[in-house]
């Protein structure tokens, strides 16, 4: 019977405490970011703020496109091998040569996320600079 | 059945047959001693998943079934495997240097394990070339194995 009051009312205070840890445990998945070190890529910083910006939102594992996903997992990537990370590279090299990513649709509704210029150059200049590396070039 | 009817039937058939005086222009077969299957020691089932869903399209080992030479279905044919061998032909792998098999093998596992190939098109005529999942997993994971077995080379 004692076990049954105490039960029903709980004080005010664990409410506050409940929420406040649900809210701990939950804060680094709703943050996600962009990858971290790998075991065979580390990601430049500057790279890594680009990519944050235009790439990750649907290049990560908990993005809605699957089509995306399966292309690319930044979040992933260095993780990958490093005959895997070549090819990814490549692609990222040959999509931004090409204007073709991020897509026209997605950039009607964000425009801020577009690539400047000088952020295009970077982020190709970089992903052909590392699988060069990777391939001993 | 209806004069108008006879007409547009009349007109079809005429029409079925002066396509077929347009040539299609069929992509040849070249002959050569280059076996992927054997230089790559690609396994058995992988090399009958390949050859049963991707060597109409992207090798010199074009099986053209009779409908390959009956317009308009002879010029689809041919636009596919001229599209597949400029893709990826596996009878040239040979050619390719190292940083394009990593590119292809990428490719191949992307295209393989979302379901982009083979084009359902082709599996419609061809249900042999419908692959389940477990032979997509299993062309995909091949396609990393032998994507790093390059790497190493």
């Amino acid at each position: 019977m004692k076990f049954k009051n105490t039960s029903r009312f709980v004080s005010p205070l664990s409410v506050l405490l409940f929420i406040g840890f649900t809210a701990f445990i939950s804060y680094p998945e709703s943050q996600s970011s962009a990858p971290n070190p790998g075991e065979n890529l580390t990601i430049p910083d500057d790279v890594n703020a680009i990519l944050e910006k235009s790439c990750f939102g649907c290049h990560n594992v908990d993005a809605q496109s699957d089509k995306a996903k399966k292309k690319l997992l930044l979040d992933e990537l260095p993780n990958l091998s490093k005959a895997k990370i070549v090819a990814k590279l490549d692609d990222i090299h040959s999509v931004v040569e090409e204007n073709e990513m991020p897509p026209e649709k997605f950039l009607n509704k964000y425009p801020d996320k577009a690539l400047t210029k000088e952020e295009a150059s970077r982020l190709k200049e970089w992903a052909k600079t590392t699988a060069e590396e990777m391939m001993g070039n | 059945m209806g004069k108008e009817l006879r007409i547009i039937l009349l007109v079809l058939l005429a029409a079925f047959i002066v396509i077929q005086l347009i040539p299609a222009n069929r992509p040849v077969n070249e002959q050569g001693n280059y076996d992927f299957f054997v230089e790559n020691e690609v396994p058995e089932d992988v090399e009958e998943i390949i050859r049963n869903a991707c060597y109409d399209c992207h090798s010199q080992e074009v099986y053209y079934p009779w409908y390959a030479y009956v317009a308009p279905a002879s010029w689809q044919v041919a636009k596919d495997v001229r599209h597949g061998r400029n893709n990826l032909d596996f009878s040239k792998w040979n050619q390719f240097d190292k940083r394009e098999k990593l590119n292809l093998l990428d490719e191949i596992g992307d295209e393989v394990g979302e379901g982009g190939m083979p084009l359902t098109i082709y599996t419609i005529i061809h249900p042999e070339a419908k692959l389940t999942i477990a032979e997509r997993e299993r062309v995909v994971n091949w396609s990393e194995s032998l994507a790093e077995k390059v790497f190493e080379e």
